[in-house]
């Protein structure tokens, strides 16, 4: 794939002469400035002019067929972002413009006077205060992951996700997040009978995603019951 | 601004990022007999037809040299009737890109249409091409005849 020797443009290679990769003294005087060659602007004048070199020879033509290759339309179906995450034994999604960071697990300090419900106390995430909301209180969710759930050798940790939805904002344990995933309006199933019924409430659709099927959550209903239980 | 870098002749150009649908290698180009020099060929993209015009012929003498670092940038092209087509820019040395300050560009003297604003980068002036302005009516009228209105997929594969 490489052309000819001949053609190939000589480089200087003083990183290798001078450079950090010399043992030579003394070394380049740039280095005071930029600590290291791949700061210098040398150096990364030499990677792009790596560039500057004829085709090989079925180089065209085979990037010709792959941009001539038509790609599957998925129709005018826009997709949605979501975050998926997992509460006790359940896996959900949400909206991932509602979601503003995922955190490590932070302590969440109970309010006097409050019986423990969705909302289990404040969190402080960055020197700010949020109710920090527990879902599975919320969407009747056993809070411990049953038994045999504990996933594939893969390491699980727990996180918090702190969440906004204009000037409400939020945070909420999970037990684990899975990361994003786009999906269709039509990616998603109809809700099974057999899902309890807080979290059926609260729940669009199940969205199939490798071996799990996961809740999508609405939430526009899901902020509405986090302002409803802080009154 | 995040702007693409590349050159024209001696010169340094930049496209902003924003207007890039794809940036591509050099493909082999189906060729137009009797086109215009700059016209330097038409490019099926998945299955739509974009014509490539050499931005170093248009605007500069020499056409872009066949190199790893030429490269199409291929961007919408508005059309006087409210179509948007693909138009395909082969440049030349397309292997950076920089952030660009709002509050560092500088109007351009030039008077012509598809020249935008100056940013000056270390040593070096870069100019912005605005695409839009890049074609001049005869030269639309060309690459986009008016006929074409069947749907993109409808041609068979380019080259």
């Amino acid at each position: 794939m490489i052309a000819a020797d001949a053609e190939i443009p000589v480089i200087d290679d003083c990183w290798n002469r001078i450079g950090v990769w010399s043992r030579a003294m003394p070394r380049c005087p740039r280095l005071e400035q930029v600590i290291h060659c791949h700061r210098c602007e040398i150096y990364a004048a030499a990677g792009r002019g790596l560039r500057d070199r004829p085709l090989p020879s079925d180089y065209r033509e085979t990037w010709r067929q792959h941009y001539a290759r038509t790609i599957p339309r998925r129709g005018a179906d826009p997709l949605t972002a979501v975050l998926v995450f997992r509460i006790g034994g359940e896996w959900l999604a949400l909206p991932a413009d509602a979601v503003e960071e995922i955190l490590d697990p932070v302590p969440v300090h109970s309010l006097p006077h409050r019986a423990p419900g969705a909302i289990q106390g404040l969190a402080n995430i960055h020197g700010r205060l949020r109710p920090c909301a527990s879902l599975a209180a919320l969407l009747g969710i056993e809070p411990r992951a049953p038994a045999g759930l504990a996933p594939d050798r893969r390491r699980v940790y727990s996180r918090m996700v702190a969440i906004r939805r204009e000037n409400s904002r939020f945070a909420f344990a999970a037990d684990d997040v899975w990361g994003c995933h786009r999906h269709a309006a039509a990616d998603l199933r109809e809700v099974p009978a057999t899902l309890a019924r807080a979290l059926a409430r609260f729940t669009l659709g199940i969205l199939p995603l490798e071996d799990k099927a996961v809740g999508r959550l609405d939430a526009d209903l899901l902020f509405h019951a986090l302002e409803k239980s802080l009154a | 601004m995040l702007a693409l870098l590349f050159a024209v002749g001696a010169d340094r150009y930049a496209l902003s990022a924003g207007e890039i649908v794809e940036i591509l290698p050099l493909v082999a180009l189906k060729r137009v007999p009797s086109a215009p020099p700059y016209l330097a060929g038409l490019l099926n993209y998945h299955g739509a037809l974009a014509p490539v015009v050499d931005l170093n012929r248009l605007i500069g003498e020499t056409p872009c040299r066949e190199w790893l670092s030429s490269r199409i940038l291929l961007t919408r092209h508005p059309l006087p009737d409210g179509r948007i087509e693909l138009l395909g820019l082969l440049v030349e040395q397309a292997t950076e890109t920089a952030h660009i300050a709002p509050e560092s560009l500088r109007s351009s003297t030039a008077a012509t249409p598809w020249l935008g604003q100056m940013a000056i980068r270390g040593k070096e002036l870069v100019q912005f091409v605005r695409p839009a302005g890049l074609l001049t009516d005869e030269a639309r009228a060309l690459l986009y005849p008016s006929e074409r209105e069947a749907p993109p997929h409808a041609h068979p594969g380019a080259g």
